[in-house]
């Protein structure tokens, strides 16, 4: 079976070299690079208070004791940071308006005073202490900066990024999962529907064991194009975002994809088998349904998803579990990385196994034989 | 080789095959009948391409669903066109004998072989999508018998095919019999099938009608009154230089059943019980009267006028 | 003896107008999705939104009512004024008795002491002493009667207040959730008297928004790529073209068959809720005010299956394998959305909707059920809606009027 299996899949992966073919699979792999691109683009006016995460309380803009305009954000895990609006020249010249984080000043200990969820304590700090009491309630920055930037903070400032876990989010819902399940969409699940259409299906299936053949060697061709379009998405995105520790964010969304690939492939492949007309309206709706809405029910339930293990993964491997807010664990888990492995694999083989027992067992009538 | 019992297909409420019940010896066989009768559903289950609803199959001793080494043994060549545009005969067929158990150099070989057999050298590396069917039919022959099996199945090979490729495709086929395999052909054109196989299997409505050697059809007795049924004539209408000569020969030959001349007597129209003799000799009579051949039809009603005979004969009206 | 003819005879018959011809092509690709199980499970799923707006709609109205209409049923029972107690020392003299056992339950459940005179006056005083002892006694319940009335007063005047705070809070809550809400919370916030229009117009537009929205991207998915691509697979062309049709009679036939369908998903159910709106309402008179819905409804389905069925027949003509033409369909709506979501975190911003059919469609939407008043905001989604039905029907008419060069 390996033997037929190589052959299918050496063949499908020459035959599948058409101009149309090629033209998808570089608009697959253009696609992310295309949003990244303009993320980049957009970085320099990213508001760096939304890098803090989802605030446990609504602290907004104040006008301090001082006059000066200042956001106090206090994320979930109680670390406190002072923003200050001012006017910071750029390249050209012409002063614009930014945020900048409050350097912290000795003594004072004006950022990173940790408060606990909830707090309603006055904080040591009284320049804080005085922001916050002095909150209007008017949300965000509202009149003018505080005028032009001092030196100092000219010489220090810098231009706001993403935080690291904004690429990941990103790069990690655009590869691993928008890319890689088109790609599988388009190349696994009409492997059964597309021999039967051009009339093929009846040299393949009279060859000795030619149906797990074409199963398995189309599988392979569907997960080999496919991850080569992840690769050089994320090669290329990663060249783009230049985020930090950018070697690791290669790998672990490369894993991902890996992963993403050979799990989405086995499930889409068993829907082709099964359902060999409707097999990618199925994929699609099993895919926004279950993957896209059962996996974000902070409940059991989220964990029958493949999302769900490859979330989790991500969160592992980049070390955000501390970011997280409490109430997302449910929708990531605490499972060490390993299981989840196993988990994918696992799921994978069972899919293939039934997809390769479905394909044996059912009957494909074709046109000419009714 | 191949033991039918009981076989029924049914697709929903439309009937493939109808109790169809028949043991075939290793040999040549025509299955004969017009277009949907169910030539394609029965060949698709002795392949294992389907499973009977009722009654059993075996091949070779085996039933033939899921059975791949019983697979290895048969050599399919079906009725669907190839549509595999950007691929070469080539290439094709020997990925086809590669999913066989062959190297990769063998199924190379073999290949070559094959389609240096149906004559498809000059060819073999050119994409299909720029083949004429009859060369599509060849390459689908190709790829049926190259891995050497012990029984080809043939599902209408010469549908497309001009007359030199009729002919291409017979001797091939011919030899192929010669050589000891056995062959089933199914063709909706009784004298091509004649031309190869002796023994026939004639089909109608799902249903077998009869079976036997060709001579027993041609002229089938009804077994209660010992009178022919049916005697099978073909027709053939030939345009030529001097229609008088060669009807006088065709007369002498004793071949024909009736002649007659149409067209404003420029067209020989004549019937034949022994059209194939007929077709042999021709060119020779031909060439020794120096007539010249503008125009040649067969319109085949034989077959209708057989089958015609055997629904009556089942239907119990006495002919 | 003359001879009949019985050779070919024309038919004398009167023709079928031209007009309909494509009714015929559509007839026939109808009846063929018809027998697609998949299909009509799909339409049957279809009409579960509606039933569950249904209820979201007489909730709505049950709540409207209630706030607009003040419900003496629904107030705080009524106080009963308590008589003097033994703990509870009268300002006009007397003290009462410890006697709570004898105390008889009013209709608030609270126990009064019964009226006892051996109790409320001095039994050791002269009949004359008891007298005005008495007649003090009804001067301090007088009193305190008033005092207590106009303490229940305010305090029911509180009670429904903040019954009504609660409520015409409780409404912009439910409605927070769904996009274009802000006009409808403001109008209940305001007067919910008039907030009707517009909230009925924004559950209408989540109706198409959300599930019929995806509904028609699964539906369309699975009934259109194979609409002209099979015809150009298997020749089917040169039998429609060797008759009396045009392109366009073809191309509207091929296209009516994907407006059936989406009509039977997104314009029936739509009509149906509002029918259902208005007999859950509490009264024949919501008509009035929300008569242009049904129009609106058109209006919005016009603007889904026009563009969206152009793209789909362009993408199906463009192939003769129709899983490359559904995969197309799909890429467009998902790979657009995933844009937008991802563009739209980092830097939140309205353009970004151009470049997503299924926002695009939702601003344009959201104007045609008045939700947004800026035309500034709908005309360059408009425009892009139009470019997207003209440019791919152009293409549609070449690739359907030469289908021999494919």
């Amino acid at each position: 079976m390996l033997h037929g299996a190589l052959s299918v899949f050496r063949f499908e992966l020459r035959r599948t070299v058409t101009w149309s073919r090629v033209a998808i699979w570089l608009i697959l792999v253009a696609f992310p690079i295309f949003i990244v691109s303009v993320m980049k683009y957009c970085e320099r006016y990213f508001d760096p208070t939304l890098a803090e995460g989802p605030s446990i309380r609504e602290v907004p803009t104040i006008r301090g004791n001082d006059g000066r305009l200042t956001q106090v954000t206090i994320n979930h895990n109680g670390r406190v940071r002072v923003y200050e609006q001012v006017e910071v020249p750029d390249s050209n010249g012409r002063l614009t308006k930014k945020k900048v984080l409050r350097p912290t000043d000795p003594g004072t200990e004006t950022n990173g005073q940790s408060r606990q969820p909830g707090d309603e304590t006055p904080p040591d700090n009284p320049e804080i202490a005085a922001a916050i009491e002095t909150a209007d309630g008017e949300g965000a920055f509202s009149g003018e900066p505080n005028g032009s930037a001092t030196a100092d903070e000219t010489s220090s400032y810098q231009e706001p990024r993403y935080p690291p876990w904004l690429w990941g989010g990103v790069l990690f819902g655009l590869i691993p999962e928008v890319i890689t399940l088109f790609g599988l969409l388009l190349w696994i699940t009409p492997l059964v529907h597309a021999e039967l259409e051009g009339k093929t299906w009846v040299f393949l299936a009279s060859r000795p064991r030619g149906r797990v053949s074409v199963l398995v060697g189309k599988y392979l061709t569907g997960v080999t194009w496919t991850l080569l379009a992840g690769l050089v998405s994320t090669t290329v995105c990663i060249l783009i975002a230049r985020p930090d520790d950018a070697l690791r964010f290669w790998w672990a969304i490369m894993a991902l994809v890996a992963f993403s690939c050979v799990s989405y492939g086995s499930m889409y492949s068993l829907f082709g088998v099964l359902f060999r007309r409707r097999a990618m309206v199925i994929a699609v709706a099993y895919t926004l349904i279950f993957e896209f809405l059962v996996s974000f029910i902070p409940a059991v339930i989220n964990q029958l998803t493949v999302q769900y293990r490859l979330r989790n993964l991500l969160v592992t491997w980049l070390d955000w579990r501390d970011l997280m807010p409490p109430e997302a664990m449910i929708l990531l888990g605490n499972e060490p990385a390993w299981l989840q492995m196993l988990v994918l694999c696992g799921v994978t083989v069972v899919l293939l196994v039934a997809a390769g027992v479905a394909i044996q067992r059912k009957e494909y009538v074709t046109a000419s034989d009714v | 080789m191949i033991e039918l019992r009981n076989v029924t297909k049914l697709y929903g409420t439309v009937i493939g095959v109808n109790d169809i019940s028949a043991s075939l010896a290793p040999g040549a066989y025509g299955l004969v009948g017009p277009n949907g009768s169910g030539k394609t559903t029965l060949l698709s289950l002795i392949t294992g391409q389907l499973r009977p609803t009722m009654g059993s199959i075996r091949v070779f001793g085996e039933p033939p669903w899921n059975r791949d080494a019983l697979l290895r043994t048969i050599g399919l060549c079906p009725a669907v066109d190839v549509l595999f545009s950007n691929v070469s005969a080539l290439d094709w067929v020997r990925y086809l004998v590669e999913l066989h158990g062959f190297g990769r150099r063998e199924a190379r070989r073999r290949a070559e072989q094959a389609l240096d057999q149906v004559g498809m050298s000059a060819h073999m590396k050119r994409m299909i999508g720029t083949y004429s069917l009859g060369m599509r039919q060849r390459t689908k022959l190709a790829q049926a018998f190259a891995h050497d099996p012990e029984l080809l199945i043939l599902d209408e090979p010469f549908n497309g095919l001009d007359p030199i490729g009729r002919f291409q495709m017979t001797s091939v086929l011919r030899a192929w019999i010669r050589a000891g395999r056995s062959l089933i052909l199914a063709s909706h054109i009784l004298h091509e099938v004649e031309a190869i196989s002796p023994s026939f299997l004639l089909i109608r409505g799902g249903r077998l009608l009869a079976s036997g050697p060709a001579e027993e059809v041609h002229t089938m007795v009804d077994t209660k009154t010992e009178a022919p049924v049916s005697e099978v004539v073909s027709a053939i209408r030939i345009r030529c230089s001097d229609p008088r000569l060669l009807a006088r020969k065709l007369v002498e030959s004793g071949l024909i059943e009736s002649i007659s001349f149409v067209d404003n007597r420029q067209v020989v129209l004549l019937a034949t019980c022994q059209p194939n003799v007929v077709f042999e000799r021709l060119p020779h009579w031909l060439d020794e009267l120096n007539i010249r051949v503008d125009e040649m039809q067969s319109p085949d009603e034989s077959l209708e006028n057989l089958f015609s005979s055997l629904m009556r004969m089942h239907r119990g009206e006495v002919s | 003896m003359p001879i009949h003819d019985v050779g070919y005879r024309r038919w004398q018959g009167k023709l079928e107008s031209a007009w309909v011809r494509w009714a015929v092509i559509a007839g026939a690709g109808i009846r063929l999705v018809w027998k697609n199980h998949w299909a009509r499970r799909m339409l049957f799923f279809s009409w579960l939104p509606a039933a569950g707006l249904g209820v979201v709609f007489f909730v709505y109205e049950q709540a409207l009512e209630r706030s607009v209409i003040p419900n003496t049923m629904h107030h705080p029972p009524a106080l009963t004024p308590q008589p003097p107690t033994p703990d509870r020392p009268l300002s006009g003299g007397g003290v009462a008795t410890d006697d709570a056992a004898a105390a008889e339950p009013t209709a608030s459940g609270a126990k009064v002491p019964a009226w006892d005179p051996d109790v409320f006056l001095d039994p050791n005083a002269d009949p004359l002493q008891r007298l005005q002892q008495l007649e003090a006694l009804k001067d301090v319940a007088e009193d305190a009667r008033a005092t207590m009335r106009e303490e229940e007063l305010m305090l029911r005047a509180e009670a429904r207040r903040a019954e009504r705070e609660f409520r015409r809070g409780a409404v912009p809550q439910l409605l927070r959730g769904l996009p274009h809400s802000e006009a409808a919370a403001e109008a209940w916030l305001n007067d919910p008297a008039s907030s009707r229009h517009a909230v009925w117009s924004l559950l209408m537009m989540t109706f198409f928004r959300y599930p019929q929205g995806t509904l028609m991207v699964l539906l369309v998915g699975m009934i259109a790529p194979s609409l002209v691509s099979l015809d150009f697979r298997s020749r089917a062309f040169l039998l429609y073209f060797s008759r009396p049709i045009t392109p366009f009679e073809y191309i509207m036939g091929k296209a009516m068959v994907v407006w059936c369908y989406l009509a039977a998903i997104t314009t029936l159910p739509a009509l149906t809720l509002y029918v259902l709106g208005v007999l859950l309402s509490p009264e024949i008179g919501v008509v009035l005010e929300t008569w242009d819905l049904p129009f609106r409804i058109l209006g919005a389905s016009l603007v889904l299956m026009v563009p969206t069925t152009a793209l789909a027949l362009f993408f199906s003509s463009m192939t003769s394998e129709s899983r490359y033409a559904g995969f197309a369909w799909f890429a467009v709506w998902g790979l657009g959305w995933a844009a937008y979501a991802n563009l739209e975190a980092v830097s939140a911003g309205k353009q970004w909707s151009m470049i997503s059919l299924y926002h695009m469609l939702g601003r344009v939407q959201a104007w045609v059920f008045g939700l947004s008043t800026d035309i500034n905001d709908v005309t360059s989604a408009t425009a892009l809606l139009l470019a997207v039905t003209v440019l791919p029907f152009v293409v549609l008419v070449c690739r359907v009027a030469a289908p021999t060069q494919l």
